[in-house]
C-alpha cells in the first residue's frame, strides 16, 4: 500500500536532462486522490516533482507508455508498458522561489511524485509582484493564474503564433488589456499597426484610433505621414517608383534645392543650412517638386534669333484671353507648352527645352498620386503639408505625440486603408520615424527608456517575409536587434512563421504559440525558440481555440494557458462571416446575412459609391441624394 | 444616440434603438455586431416594441423592405 499518495513511480534511467520512469504497480487506477483533488497520473505536458535531500527536482511529463520504455527492457510487465520519460526543466529549494535549471540529477530509486496543485502555485506564482502581470489561467487549472514577465515581455520581444481561426487576435487584445489596465500601469505605452482595422472594437475605451477616412462620430483621428518624414530613398521610391542613378542625382539635387529654400521660409531652430542633407527630415513642397520636374522635361523654348544657345523665353501657350497657360503647382494643373517648330521664319520656330530628364511617365503617376484621394494622408497631410513655400502650421513632435505619447495608453494606427503597393514602405518609414525619435531622445523623459514602447506587428508575415528585403523589414530588424537598449519592444504576431524572416523570429525573447496546424510553420517555432523542451509543441496542432503555449524568457517555466478574452463586447472585429446563419423564419436569426435566408432587394449603387469614397463606412443620406440627383439627371 | 431597449426575452437580439430624426433601427444582435436598418418608419418600430418575438418580427417586417449596413 502506498504511503503517500501523491508517489507514481521510481527513477530507472537519467541520460542528460530526460529521465524514465517506471510507474508503481499501486497506480495501475491512473488517477490519485490527494486532500480531495482528483489528479490524473502521467498525463503528457503535466508536471512531476522528484524530491533529492532538501530541494526538489521539477520535470515535465514529454512521453507515456511503450515508446518511452528503455531499449533492452524485454520482460513483459503485468500492468502493460508503464513508463514515463520526464524533461528536467528546474528546481526549487524548500521555502525557496523555483528556478529554471538544476544543480543536481536524481538516480536511480528516487521517488517521483504528482505535482499538486499547491506545488503548482509554488511554481508558477509570481517571484516579484511588481514584475509579474497575470494574462489568463493556467489551461490544466483553472485557479492558477499564468504569469509573464512584463519586463521581458516586452523589452526581449515576443511573437505571438498561430493558424486563422485559433483566436490569435482575440488572445492579442486580451493581452494588451491586461498590460495595459489602467490601475497596474497608467502610463503604459502601446503602438498597434492593425493592418486589418480589427482592433479599435477590442480595444476602444483603452486606445486612440488613427485611420484613413476617420469616423469622427467613433472618436477616430485622421492618420498623416507626411512624406516629408520619410528619407530620400523612401520618398522617392513612394514618388517615382525606382529610378536609375543619374535620375536619381538630378532630383536629390532637386529635393535639396527645395528643402533649403523652404529652410530659409521657415528657419528651423538646430538645423544649419551647411548640415542639411537631403534626408533631413525638414518639410518641401512635394506639389512643387512636380511642377518644376514637369516644367524641365516638358519645356519647349523659343529661342532668340542671333542670342546665346541659354537665352531662351519659354513657349508657353496661350489660353482665350491670350494669358500663358504656366498651371499651378497646388492644384496639379501642368504647364502647356507650344509644340515644336523647326521650319518657317526663325521668329516662329519652337525648340525643344535642354536637357530634359526623361521621366515623363514618373511624372505622370507622381500627379496621380498627388491627386489620388487614397494617397492624401501621405501627400496632403492636413497639418502637416507644406504651402508652396514648404511652410507647415505642425511641426513632426506632433506627430510623434499623437503616436506615441497620446491621452490613452493604446494607439491604434489602422493602416487598412493605405494602398497594399506602398504598404511594406509605409509600415517601413512608420517604424523609422518612431525609432529615430526615441533613438536621439534615448536620454529624456519622453524617450523609451524612461518610457518603454511596445509595437504590435500585426500580420507580420505580409511584410516581413524571408526574401523581402522591403523597408519595413530592415526597420524590423534593426529594432529586433538594438531596440531593448533604448526601450523599444515589439510583438511579432504572425499566422505564417515559416514566412518570416529568421532573424527576426530567433531575436523574439518569448513565443506564444498557439494552434499551428502546419508542419512547417511548427518546425519554424520550436526551432527558433530558446527553450529546448520540443515535446511541448508537440502538442501545437491539438490547442484549443484560444489556448497558448507561452515558452521563453518572459515566463519562469513553459505554460500552456488560457489567455483572458477580452470581454464580450470588445472582441475584435475579425469574426467570420456566417454562411449559414443559426435560427429560423419564426425565431428570428442571428444575424441578417447567411446563404439560408431569404434573398435581399440588391443595389450595387451604394457599393461602387463607396469604393469611390474608398470608405467602408456606409452614409445613407449621401447615397439617398446621389439617388435624387441621378434620377433628375435622366 | 437614442435610447437602447433591452429584449431579454429574444434568443438572438441583445437590444434595439430607433432614432426618429433619421428613421434608423440599429439592431445589436448576440454575437454582438450591430446593424443599423435605414428609412424604417415609426410604426414598424411600435411594432417592434409590442412584437412578442422580436426575432420574428425583425425578419418579417424588417428585413428584406429597409436597407441595411453593419456598423
Amino acid at each position: 500500500m502506498r504511503i503517500d499518495p501523491s508517489f507514481i513511480g521510481t527513477v530507472q534511467d537519467v541520460m542528460g536532462t530526460t529521465v524514465t520512469v517506471a510507474l508503481s504497480n499501486e497506480v495501475v487506477t491512473g488517477v490519485s486522490f490527494i486532500e480531495g483533488e482528483c489528479y490524473r497520473i502521467g498525463q503528457v505536458g503535466s508536471f512531476v516533482r522528484i524530491p533529492i535531500g532538501f530541494s526538489d527536482l521539477y520535470g515535465l511529463v514529454s512521453q507515456v507508455g511503450a515508446g518511452a520504455a528503455p531499449v533492452n527492457e524485454l520482460e513483459s510487465s503485468p500492468y502493460g508498458n508503464r513508463w514515463l520519460q520526464i524533461q528536467l526543466i528546474g528546481e526549487r529549494m524548500r521555502d525557496e522561489q523555483f528556478q529554471r535549471g538544476i544543480s543536481q540529477h536524481p538516480t536511480i530509486e528516487d521517488e517521483v511524485h504528482i505535482v499538486t496543485e499547491k506545488d503548482l502555485h509554488a511554481i508558477y506564482g509570481p517571484s516579484d509582484p511588481i514584475d509579474f502581470v497575470s494574462i489568463g489561467h493556467l489551461a490544466s487549472a483553472e485557479s492558477i493564474p499564468a504569469y509573464v514577465d512584463i519586463n521581458k515581455l516586452v523589452t526581449r520581444h515576443s511573437a505571438i503564433v498561430g493558424s486563422t481561426g485559433c483566436g490569435k487576435s482575440t488572445t492579442v487584445a486580451g493581452l494588451l488589456n491586461s498590460i495595459s489596465d489602467k490601475s497596474h500601469f497608467p502610463s503604459a505605452r502601446i503602438l498597434v499597426l492593425d493592418i486589418h482595422g480589427e482592433y479599435s472594437k477590442a480595444l476602444k475605451g483603452n486606445a486612440n484610433v488613427f485611420k484613413i477616412s476617420a469616423d469622427s462620430t467613433k472618436e477616430e483621428k485622421e492618420l498623416q505621414i507626411p512624406f516629408w518624414a520619410l528619407n530620400f530613398e523612401e520618398m522617392t521610391k513612394f514618388a517615382f517608383g525606382n529610378l536609375d542613378n543619374s535620375k536619381y542625382a538630378i532630383i536629390s539635387d532637386w529635393v535639396m534645392k527645395l528643402k533649403l529654400e523652404s529652410l530659409s521660409n521657415q528657419p528651423i531652430r538646430g538645423i544649419k543650412y551647411n548640415t542639411v542633407t537631403v534626408d533631413t527630415p525638414i518639410p518641401f513642397c512635394l506639389h512643387k517638386l512636380w511642377y518644376e520636374l514637369y516644367k524641365k522635361d516638358f519645356m519647349t523654348v523659343i529661342p532668340k534669333p542671333g542670342g546665346a544657345s541659354d537665352e531662351v523665353d519659354p513657349a508657353y501657350a496661350k489660353d482665350n484671353h491670350d494669358d500663358n497657360l504656366v498651371g499651378d503647382a497646388m492644384s496639379i494643373t501642368p504647364p502647356t507648352y507650344r509644340t515644336i517648330k523647326t521650319t518657317g521664319p526663325a521668329a516662329e520656330r519652337v525648340q525643344w527645352g535642354k536637357e530634359p530628364i526623361g521621366i515623363r511617365q514618373q511624372l505622370a503617376t507622381l500627379g496621380s498620386k498627388l491627386r489620388d484621394p487614397r494617397y492624401n494622408f501621405i501627400c496632403n497631410p492636413g497639418d502637416w503639408k507644406p504651402d508652396i513655400n514648404g511652410k507647415i502650421n505642425s511641426d513632426l513632435d506632433s506627430l510623434i505625440k499623437n503616436w506615441i505619447g497620446n491621452t490613452k495608453p493604446i494607439t491604434i494606427l489602422d493602416l487598412s486603408g493605405i494602398p497594399s503597393m506602398i504598404l511594406n514602405d509605409i509600415i517601413g518609414a512608420v517604424l523609422r520615424i518612431i525609432y529615430d525619435a526615441v533613438y536621439w531622445g534615448r536620454n529624456l523623459p519622453e524617450g523609451a527608456r524612461e518610457r518603454p514602447l511596445l509595437l504590435i506587428l500585426e500580420e507580420a508575415h505580409t511584410y516581413l517575409g524571408k526574401d523581402n528585403s522591403g523597408s519595413a523589414a530592415l526597420a524590423v530588424k534593426r529594432i529586433a536587434k538594438e531596440g531593448r537598449k533604448y526601450g523599444v519592444g515589439m510583438m511579432v504576431v504572425s499566422q505564417r512563421p515559416s514566412e518570416i524572416d529568421t532573424t527576426i523570429l530567433s531575436q523574439c525573447g518569448t513565443t506564444l504559440a498557439m494552434r499551428l496546424a502546419n508542419n512547417v510553420d511548427r518546425g519554424h517555432v520550436s526551432g527558433a525558440a530558446s527553450d529546448n523542451l520540443k515535446g511541448l509543441f508537440e502538442m501545437l496542432p491539438i490547442l484549443r481555440t484560444g489556448e497558448a503555449i507561452i515558452v521563453g524568457e518572459a515566463v519562469s517555466l513553459p505554460i500552456r494557458t488560457i489567455i483572458d478574452p477580452p470581454p464580450f463586447d470588445r472582441k475584435p472585429d475579425s469574426s467570420d462571416p456566417k454562411v449559414a446563419s443559426h435560427g429560423s423564419e419564426e425565431e428570428g436569426f442571428e444575424g441578417p446575412g447567411g446563404w439560408n435566408q431569404k434573398k435581399e432587394e440588391e443595389d450595387y449603387k451604394p457599393m461602387i459609391n463607396q469604393w469611390r469614397m474608398q470608405s467602408a463606412k456606409y452614409d445613407h443620406e449621401f447615397y439617398k441624394r446621389k439617388e435624387d440627383q441621378g434620377e433628375n439627371n435622366e | 444616440m437614442s435610447e437602447w431597449i433591452l429584449a431579454p426575452e429574444s434568443s438572438n437580439i441583445i437590444r434595439y434603438s430607433y432614432e426618429e430624426t433619421n428613421q434608423i433601427l440599429t439592431v445589436e444582435f448576440n454575437s454582438g455586431s450591430r446593424y443599423d436598418y435605414y428609412d424604417v418608419p415609426t410604426h414598424i418600430f411600435e411594432g417592434m416594441k409590442t412584437a412578442d418575438s422580436k426575432g420574428k418580427y425583425l425578419n418579417s417586417n424588417v428585413k428584406g423592405h429597409y436597407r441595411y449596413a453593419r456598423q
